[in-house]
């Protein structure tokens, strides 16, 4: 063994810097192994783990006092295996959210209050609850809602100021796509609950609910169909665990998704890598392994002892990785934070560095196994005489230079690139590989930061830059004609969710006047529903519904046929149907939302604002339908940004070292014949010009494969990670000139390189080479 | 007419930090046309003499005039584009690119001067057949032929660019008797023809191909003979050379 350990420690001094750059690519890839894996296992696990130590219940349901009644109770009892109830009041109101002001559900409750289900914690620091104090989610504290800070809430009630003084972690009830519970002090919270007894609801945290849709449709049935959405006073909502956990981690996921991904492509590339290395540094070492054979050192001894030079590294490079992934992950964790909500600080998962170790050490084992063969079938003599351990294959002559019209030197790399057509290969697929995963990263970060119209689409969503919600009392049909004939308003229609069964599931169903009137035109295939009898699907929901176009669906408690028109795209209701088809499907269907849609150029902010003044008393909310969109993209475009952004980084890094390394190694191993052509009167600057023209080839076609892919592929690759979502297509914009732009970046820098590693051709000595 | 001068000319190489004077103050004159050898034992400094000569290697002082020009201050480049023109090389381990055919071999030195594609291919066609190398054989690579046949073709890549000078290092070093006749007959033959050949080597079979044979020692000519033109059988010639070696202590 100490004899091995002397071969592999004499081996890596005399590689020193090719060791080194293959120890930094392995320390990247290592890094992006850890990252990934802490993200694919530990943030879902953490998300699941803290979901079970605050005894999160299956679902929570907020219903407005004023819905209530000893029927409700009964049957949600019946309808659950337990529950816990508990007084809250409920507000709509608006707060700063980094540079913007958003809508939010506000659910206050008594600190003192206990919870068995569903608890919550606070997290990070804390001061005890002042009597103006008030514990908020911790999502808000990346969105400048930090300790000591007022958080001041502006209702339609007027505007209430509290002092944070803590951050709260809960499940169910943290503001990401829920209510946001702000824990007060029991006389604030006795005071609001006073003060707003229209406003109070219960929060029930219940277990074993079959079918939270169906639950609530049936309360609402018992309360007679008056409940809505946005009223603060008539509130039947609810939520599941599911729901929120997909919700919350899905980012995440989607973030480990590619970065294991890319992580695998940097995995497979490194073996490539490996092998190459592997092999030419055993073609570089022929002789030395021909002088250990003769004084009685064994192949399986030889091999080990490279399987031990380059294990050593990469184990090195793996433990190295642990210090930038420490630093890494709780940056990740932040940017996570503003969708999960979760104050995830993974820490050190040992593990995970574990396991990515194991993978990087086999890859070099099996490089080195698939690399070594040879070495068993060598005698000593042929060794010594310098004989390769690759297979002699009959060679051909390509590229003539009696014949070709080629240039020399173009002709002699050509001659190059035939020869060594394996390696050309591998430079080729590598190109083509990490071009290919920059150029969706690039699409990723373009659709992400510069033009966000295709990202905009891709929930589904139809997005208006005002919207009001009347009161039930209101003349809906004189109040849109009103808002109509308002200067700024382009168009104005009502929209609404309705929550009801169809074919037996109880769906989420979006209902418009005219759909053709709809911004998003999210319609993936048919059309929009244009009458009363047709309504569109989503992809979810074809496949919950098994239906096509053309079939019928049944729809609403009136159980009412209607005709699939269309499958849209999107990844929040189900189905669509027209006012009219509403309510054939629910006659006590009622619309309340007007979406308004501004001329361009138009500032929504103060349209909204001067919009609730102008209709206080008809309506009960106003919301700036700009600013909420940006908010919500905006969560999805920063964290998507940085990953485009940091995978395009990588790219570009794990390129040049490749070429780095392989044209270094090539240099190298192809010295004597560099030597011999340099006797014969062949310059550097040609030699250089040579072996760069040679690797040029196989790094422009991939560099351009890959950007070829990129164009015609890397939207459809997108759709296809997106479509388990519901997003059938995202229809992500792929700039050709910025994908172009970036292929030319890279190819530029590769030539480049490769010129600047090929500069080194001035060390070889002919003089050396014809003396040895 | 004098193709290469050398005056002072020094050659040290750094041994671990201890400086070794291969070549001593040498004061030199190649004639035009002459097989000039260069003999003498391991280590006297022959190929060190001849490299320099070549502009392969540069001297540490002194200066080469080679055909009225200065090559001891010229840089690496300036040197191989000179060496391309002027030089041409036979080695003892032939040094024939491996991945190329003997003919490809040939027009990589050729085509390294001459863009007249047509020529120079023509050349190569000639001089390859001149050397008894059939064209089945030019388009083999080095190691599937003898290597006896490697270092003609090696002597043909050398020939192609018409060089002012051949320099050959010994060229019959790694072949059989039979074959480094051959080599050394083509030698021979294009030296009748008019070209100058420098050939270091340790073998007196090769030695008795020169008209001059010049003997170092210890970086320093220790003397020459001028043994005119090869004859092939002529024993006078032979025993002079042998007589001339003696005298050096060889």
């Amino acid at each position: 063994m100490r004899r091995i350990l002397l071969l592999a420690g004499a081996n890596i001094r005399r590689a020193k810097l090719q060791m080194g750059i293959l120890a930094i690519l392995f320390l990247i890839a290592a890094m992006l192994m850890n990252v990934g894996f802490a993200l694919l296992f530990n943030f879902g696990n953490y998300f699941d783990e803290m979901a079970e130590d605050l005894n999160t219940s299956d679902a929570l349901i907020v219903i407005s006092q004023n819905l209530w009644s000893e029927e409700s109770e009964a049957y949600l009892r019946s309808q659950v295996t337990e529950y816990e109830k508990h007084s809250v009041v409920l507000l709509m109101g608006e707060i700063p959210w980094g540079d913007n002001i958003v809508n939010q559900a506000f659910m206050f409750s008594d600190v003192a209050e206990v919870r068995n289900f569903s608890q919550w914690k606070l997290v990070g620091d804390y001061e005890p609850l002042s009597a103006n104090g008030v514990y908020i989610p911790f999502g808000m504290n990346i969105h400048g809602h930090e300790l000591g800070n007022d958080f001041t809430i502006a209702t339609d009630q007027g505007d209430f100021t509290f002092v944070i003084d803590g951050h709260t972690e809960s499940i169910l009830s943290d503001g990401v796509n829920t209510f946001a519970n702000l824990f007060v002090p029991t006389t604030q919270f006795q005071m609001l609950y006073d003060q707003f007894s229209n406003y109070r609801a219960y929060l029930f945290f219940a277990n074993g609910v079959a079918n939270v849709s169906g639950l609530l449709f049936e309360l609402d049935v018992i309360a007679g169909s008056v409940a809505s959405g946005l009223s603060p006073d008539l509130v039947m909502a609810g939520i599941t665990l599911e729901s929120i956990s997909m919700f919350r981690t899905m980012m995440a996921n989607m973030t480990a998704m590619i970065m294991v991904l890319f992580t695998l492509i940097i995995a497979l590339v490194s073996l490539f890598v490996v092998r190459f290395r592997i092999k030419n540094s055993l073609e570089e070492d022929i002789g030395r392994i021909g002088s250990l054979k003769a004084i009685g050192y064994e192949s399986k001894q030889v091999i080990r002892s490279v399987i031990l030079q380059y294990g050593v590294v990469i184990f090195i490079a793996s433990v190295l990785a642990i210090v930038p992934t420490i630093f890494i992950l709780p940056a990740i964790g932040n940017v996570l934070a503003s969708q999960s909500g979760i104050f995830w600080q993974p820490g050190i998962t040992p593990e995970f560095y574990a396991l990515t170790t194991v993978i990087l050490v086999l890859i070099v084992w099996l490089g080195t196994k698939i690399s070594a063969r040879g070495i068993k079938k060598i005698t000593p003599v042929a060794a010594l005489r310098g004989e390769s351990i690759a297979n002699q294959k009959t060679k051909r002559n390509r590229i003539l230079l009696s014949k070709t019209k080629l240039p020399l030197i173009p002709a002699l790399a050509g001659k190059s690139v035939f020869q060594g057509f394996r390696q050309s290969l591998m430079m080729f697929f590598i190109m083509l590989a990490v071009s290919l995963t920059g150029m969706i990263s690039l699409v990723i970060f373009y659709n992400a930061t510069i033009d966000l119209s295709a990202f905009e689409l891709i929930p589904g969503n139809e997005r208006a830059n005002s919207a009001i919600a009347l009161r039930p009392e209101v003349d809906h049909r004189a109040l849109q004609a009103e808002v109509i004939a308002l200067p700024d308003v382009r168009d104005a229609q009502f929209h609404d969710f309705m929550f009801t069964i169809a074919n037996e599931e109880f769906v989420s169903i979006s209902v418009m006047d005219d759909f053709d009137r709809r911004v998003t035109r999210n319609i993936h295939r048919g059309s929009f529903p244009r009458t009363a009898y047709e309504v569109a699907i989503s992809g979810i929901g074809a496949n919950l519904f098994g239906t096509e176009i053309g079939d019928v669906i049944y729809i609403g408690t009136t159980e009412a046929p209607f005709t699939v028109s269309g499958i849209f795209s999107g990844m929040a209701e189900v189905a669509m149907l027209t006012a009219e088809g509403a309510l054939r499907a629910n006659p006590d269907f009622t619309q309340n939302v007007l979406f308004i849609y501004l001329y361009r150029g138009t500032d929504a902010a103060i349209f909204t604002e001067n919009l609730g003044i102008q209709f206080a008393a008809e309506s009960f909310m106003v919301i700036n339908g700009d600013a909420e969109f940006e908010e919500g993209a905006g969560i999805f475009a920063s964290i998507l940004s940085m990953v485009g952004i940091v995978i395009l980084i990588i790219a570009i890094c794990v390129i040049m070292l490749i070429l780095y390394l392989v044209i270094g190694a090539t240099i190298i191993r192809r010295h004597r014949e560099l030597g011999i052509q340099k006797a014969i009167g062949y310059t550097t600057g040609e030699l250089m010009r040579q072996i760069s023209m040679a690797f040029s080839l196989p790094v422009v076609l991939g560099t351009v494969s890959g950007v070829v892919l990129g164009i015609f592929f890397a939207g459809d690759l997108l759709n296809v990670a997106m479509r388990p979502m519901g997003v059938l297509a995202a229809n992500l914009l792929v700039n050709n000139v910025w994908l172009l732009a970036a292929g030319g970046i890279l190819v530029v820098l590769a030539i480049g390189l490769s010129l600047l590693v090929t500069w080194r051709i001035r060390k070889i000595s002919a003089y050396k080479l014809v003396t040895e | 007419m004098t193709l290469i001068k050398t005056k002072q000319l020094n050659k040290a190489f750094n041994l671990g930090g201890r400086e070794q004077q291969v070549l001593k103050n040498l004061d030199l004159e190649i004639k035009a046309g002459d097989f000039t050898v260069i003999m003498g034992p391991s280590g006297a400094g022959k190929s060190t003499l001849m490299y320099a000569l070549s502009g392969m290697d540069k001297p540490t002082s002194g200066s080469i005039n080679f055909s009225g020009t200065e090559i001891s201050g010229m840089s690496n480049d300036e040197l191989a584009r000179f060496r391309r023109k002027n030089c041409g090389f036979v080695f003892q381990q032939m040094f024939l690119l491996d991945n190329m055919s003997i003919m490809d071999n040939v027009l990589a030195a050729g085509l390294l001067v001459s863009n007249d594609k047509s020529t120079i291919v023509k050349r190569a066609e000639e001089l390859l057949t001149s050397v008894g190398l059939t064209a089945q054989e030019w388009n083999k690579f080095p190691t599937q032929i003898s290597g006896g046949e490697a270092q003609r073709s090696s002597i043909v890549r050398a020939l192609i660019n018409r060089p002012a000078v051949v320099f050959a290092d010994e060229p019959t070093g790694a072949l059989n008797s039979a074959a480094g006749g051959a080599a050394l007959d083509v030698l021979t033959k294009v030296n009748n023809d008019g070209q100058s050949v420098i050939c270091v080597t340790h073998d007196l079979r090769t030695a008795n191909r020169g008209n001059r044979v010049l003997y170092i020692r210890d970086g320093i000519i220790q003397g020459e003979c001028d043994s005119g033109a090869y004859v092939s059988g002529d024993t006078d010639r032979h025993k002079k050379l042998n007589a001339f070696l003696a005298e050096m202590g060889w």
